[in-house]
């Protein structure tokens, strides 16, 4: 049975998940430079190893508010085309090994922003993850509020 | 052709590079017609080309090679002279092979490059001119000697003479006396019968020569290695990967170096410096692997000085000073098309004609200097001509017609603003367009390449001396010389090629003031449009005291730049700012800062532009709002003089400039008083006499005077000091009673009377409206 690798991670008490090889790190980072007229999901801007990352605040992306960027911070940094890009997460979960029939498309019931980011649903024991549409969790210009 | 492919590769990156340096010496012999040396040179080189194109079957390049070498031949054996006409011709003959050569480069073929003109033309030079002394005979000899030597070369290319070829050793020991002939006659027996050792050793070994001697010997006898030895050829892409390497390895080291300074174990610290020094020795070492002296550009241009000069009838001589200085290979490619731009611009609109020059004074030959050289961190070149010089009031003029400019905003503007109005788009004053410049394409094309690569153009002219063209370009495009700069709680990194100064607002000696809600610093008398960072970054404004002002230029223009520290100097590497941030436009980069912070580095021109937007937008409001609600609408701002006792308040509006002039330059031309002014005479009217407040004058050497320009006309109002800029906020007016006033009112709690300032410009100069139409706003003031 054809099984795939997730990485998680949380967003406001909501399990999020990506696909393992589009993964390139996960680190905790604590000094993040603003960006001043940047779109509002671009969270900061920081070093890895000399090279300059932006951070993409999900919970921007989500709808919600943004998130303190003070003390260290759950960066999950992901391949992205061509360059890095980070994703500002709030807690870093387990690697899983996930069944494709434990898949569903996401609920109806879903909407509003997360709807555009979400590609599918994932039981897992005791809890739901949501798989991540890579592409669109990074994209800063997507109409955010 | 498969296998030879890399063969031909070699084959055509030799010959350009000869072929430049033909066109080089080529020019330089028709300065230096009896130069064997550099006939010589020229042979040889056409020679080797000749030899590896018949190697390599180019027959129609080695045909026209050939022909050249022909021509060369009767020069060097001094059948014929070096005249302008046979320069003319060999040059022809370059470009043929040269473009052959690029036909081969794009298609591994000759193409039809037409050769049979330029050897009709070479052999009509040949025939032209008939030597006195037997011409077949020393034409043959050498037409003869010719298939002889192409046998050689198509095995070995470029034979060097003999006399370039090694000298025996021993001969050289004999000659400086380390050793005694008949030694070295016996040392040269033993080889003969069979004594492997070499000849030095031989003589070491028994005591006849000194090992001192014996190794001078060995260095004279290879006198210094050729470039071609000393140096290999890598890949420009293997430097940048190297480069950015050393980059992150710098990067590294400074995290590396903090971390262990803290940890405060000796041993560690004296490591940590110890790869501190080499990693900065590696990055300047990999640095240097990308320089290259800037005669790799400027090569080319005596040959087009000479062209250009020659097809515009003008004699034009050109100097080079300082081709040694070396900028990195990158910038170099992008300065290429710029420098040539602006030396062709200098040969045709720059350097006048001969009978013009000797009608100005001058020699009829003009003179082109290209200088360069390192200057703080950065390396200026420049091209200056001593032709006419730039007409700074036909810029001036084209410049409004263009609608670059407003007429009022001329007479306010420093010569070098205005002068640096060519650079704009379109901008030409060209009398004619030539086929070489004057489309008004160009100078701007100039100005992008340079800025581009984070470095500036200025222009200097001095009417009759000539025009000075100056380029500022990095050493590198990596790493960059920068000031580092807080605004609000944020670090923000600028370029230091944009600033021109600092100045610290104390808020008592220097302060920032506000033109029409526009903040302006009087920087030595000159208003300076002030640009508020943290205003720019949408950040929240702080205050106007305890600041910096930083005055930067960009795009021709000058501002200054509030932030509220500036810190140090540093060299910054430059990271390219991930592209989701282009569109802000106001970052040029991202660099790393010393404690491991990201650092953005703002793009100063993208700032003036904002800038300047905002403020023009603002002014125009402003005339709007005067306008709709007529002269002392709320708001309006004052610039209020003290005349005596009094005070009397102008509209900022109508301010061009404020002055200062020493007493004693005021002239007298009939009843009225002047000055000379930027070239003009300027009227001035008293204000204390226009309004009749007679006092004692104020003491001191100079007098204030409040400038007002329109168009071409200006009048200076004279008061006895600047109070201050105030708002006008008519909480008290009164229509005047007086003549010379458009009424009172109460302005920082004292009454301040308002100028009719129409009626004090027309008491300075009765013609000053005459040809001027349409002067709503005035009149309403």
């Amino acid at each position: 049975m054809a099984s795939r690798q997730f990485a998680t991670f949380e967003v406001a008490e909501q399990l999020f998940g990506v696909e393992v090889h589009t993964v390139q790190e996960v680190l905790s980072y604590n000094e993040y430079t603003p960006v001043p007229l940047a779109p509002p999901a671009i969270g900061g801007l920081f070093n890895l190893r000399g090279q300059v990352i932006a951070a993409v605040d999900l919970r921007v992306q989500l709808g919600l508010a943004r998130k303190e960027l003070e003390g260290p911070v759950m960066n999950v940094i992901l391949r992205g085309d061509g360059e890095p890009v980070s994703l500002v997460v709030d807690r870093i979960g387990e690697v899983v090994d996930l069944d494709d029939d434990t898949f569903e498309p996401p609920p109806d019931t879903l909407s509003g922003p997360t709807r555009d980011l979400v590609v599918g649903t994932f039981k897992l024991d005791g809890r739901l993850m949501l798989a991540l549409d890579v592409n669109a969790a990074v994209d800063t210009y997507r109409a955010t509020t | 052709m498969e296998d030879l492919g890399e063969i031909v590769g070699e084959f055509l990156m030799e010959s350009h590079e000869n072929l430049d340096q033909i066109d080089r010496d080529l020019v330089e012999l028709e300065q230096d017609p009896n130069s064997r040396d550099l006939i010589s040179r020229i042979f040889r080189a056409i020679h080797t080309i000749k030899g590896t194109s018949g190697f390599l079957a180019f027959s129609r390049l080695e045909k026209l090679a050939h022909a050249g070498e022909s021509l060369l031949s009767k020069l060097r054996d001094g059948v014929m002279p070096v005249t302008p006409t046979t320069i003319t011709t060999l040059l022809a003959t370059i470009d043929g092979v040269r473009s052959i050569l690029s036909a081969i480069e794009e298609t591994q073929a000759e193409g039809d490059v037409d050769i049979d003109t330029i050897i009709a033309q070479v052999n009509a030079q040949m025939n032209a001119e008939p030597a006195a002394d037997a011409p077949a005979a020393a034409a043959a000899p050498a037409a003869e000697a010719e298939p002889e030597r192409l046998d050689e070369t198509a095995a070995r290319p470029a034979p060097e003479p003999v006399d370039n070829q090694r000298k025996p050793i021993g001969e050289i020991l004999v000659e400086t006396g380390a050793a005694q002939a008949s030694d070295v006659g016996s040392a040269l027996a033993q080889q003969i019968e069979g004594d492997e050792r070499k000849l030095g050793t031989i003589l070491l070994d028994e005591g006849k020569a000194q090992p001192a001697a014996v190794s001078e010997a060995l260095q004279a006898q290879t006198p210094k290695r050729s470039i071609a030895d000393s140096a290999i050829r890598v890949d420009v892409d293997l430097l940048d990967t190297l480069m950015n390497m050393v980059g992150e390895l710098v990067l590294a080291r400074n995290q590396l170096v903090r971390g262990v300074m803290e940890t405060g174990d000796a041993t560690l610290v004296r490591s940590a410096q110890r790869l501190g020094m080499i990693t900065s020795e590696l990055q300047e070492g990999i640095m240097k692997t990308r320089m290259q002296p800037i005669e790799h550009i400027w090569s080319k241009l005596p040959r087009v000085v000479r062209d250009l000069s020659q097809s515009l009838g003008k004699q034009v001589q050109l100097v080079m000073q300082g081709k040694e200085t070396e900028l990195d290979r990158s910038l170099l490619e992008a300065v290429k098309d710029p420098l040539t731009h602006l030396v062709r611009n200098a040969v045709d609109h720059g350097i006048e004609n001969p009978d013009q020059r000797i009608a100005a004074g001058k020699g009829p030959e003009g003179t082109l200097t290209l200088r360069a050289y390192h200057e703080g961190g950065h390396v200026a070149v420049e091209v200056a001509d001593d032709g006419a010089g730039l007409n700074v009031e036909r810029i001036a003029q084209k410049a409004v017609e263009n609608g670059l400019l407003r007429p009022d905003q001329i007479p306010n503007m420093d010569r070098r603003d205005i002068m640096a109005m060519v650079f704009q788009p379109g901008f030409s004053t060209a009398a004619k367009v030539t086929n070489v410049s004057g489309r008004g394409v160009g100078m701007d094309v100039v100005k992008t390449n340079i800025e581009n690569i984070g470095g500036a153009v200025s222009v200097d002219s001095k009417p009759g001396e000539g025009t000075v063209w100056r380029l500022t370009i990095p050493l590198t495009l990596a790493i960059i010389q920068a000031l580092t700069v807080d605004c609000g709680d944020q670090r923000y990194v600028i370029p230091q090629v944009a600033v021109l100064e600092l100045v610290f607002i104390d808020g008592q000696s220097t302060k920032i003031e506000y033109a029409s809600g526009a903040p302006v610093y009087r920087l030595r008398g000159k208003l300076l449009p002030l640009v508020r960072l943290d205003r720019a970054l949408g950040l929240d404004v702080g205050g106007d005291q305890g600041v910096y002002i930083m005055v930067l230029q960009a795009d021709g223009r000058r501002f200054g730049l509030v932030v509220d520290r500036v810190l140090n100097t540093e060299e910054v590497v430059v990271k390219a700012l991930n592209s989701r941030f282009k569109d802000i436009g106001l970052y040029a980069g991202a660099t790393i800062l010393g404690d491991g912070k990201v650092g953005l580095i703002l793009d100063v021109s993208s700032l003036a532009r904002r800038s300047h937007l905002a403020a023009d937008a603002e002014r125009q409001n402003l005339e709007a709002s005067s306008r709709a609600s007529g002269a002392g609408g709320t708001g309006e701002r004052l610039l209020v003089t003290a005349v005596g006792e009094r005070r009397v308040a102008i509209p900022l509006d109508t301010v061009t400039r404020l002055e200062e002039f020493p007493r004693d330059r005021i002239e007298h031309a009939g009843s009225r008083e002047v000055v000379q002014y930027r070239g003009q005479i300027l009227p001035l009217v008293r204000l204390s006499h226009l309004l009749g407040a007679y006092g004692e004058e104020p003491e001191g050497d100079n007098v204030s005077v409040v400038v007002y320009s329109e168009g071409a006309r200006s009048v200076a109002l004279v008061v006895d000091r600047i109070v201050d800029i105030a708002e006008n906020s008519t909480t008290a007016r009164r229509d005047a009673e007086e003549d010379g006033l458009v009424g009172t009112a109460v302005i920082q709690q004292r009454v301040t009377e308002l100028l009719d300032v129409r009626r004090a410009i027309l008491a300075a100069d009765p013609n000053f409206y005459t040809d001027l139409e349409n002067d709503e706003l005035l009149v309403e003031a």
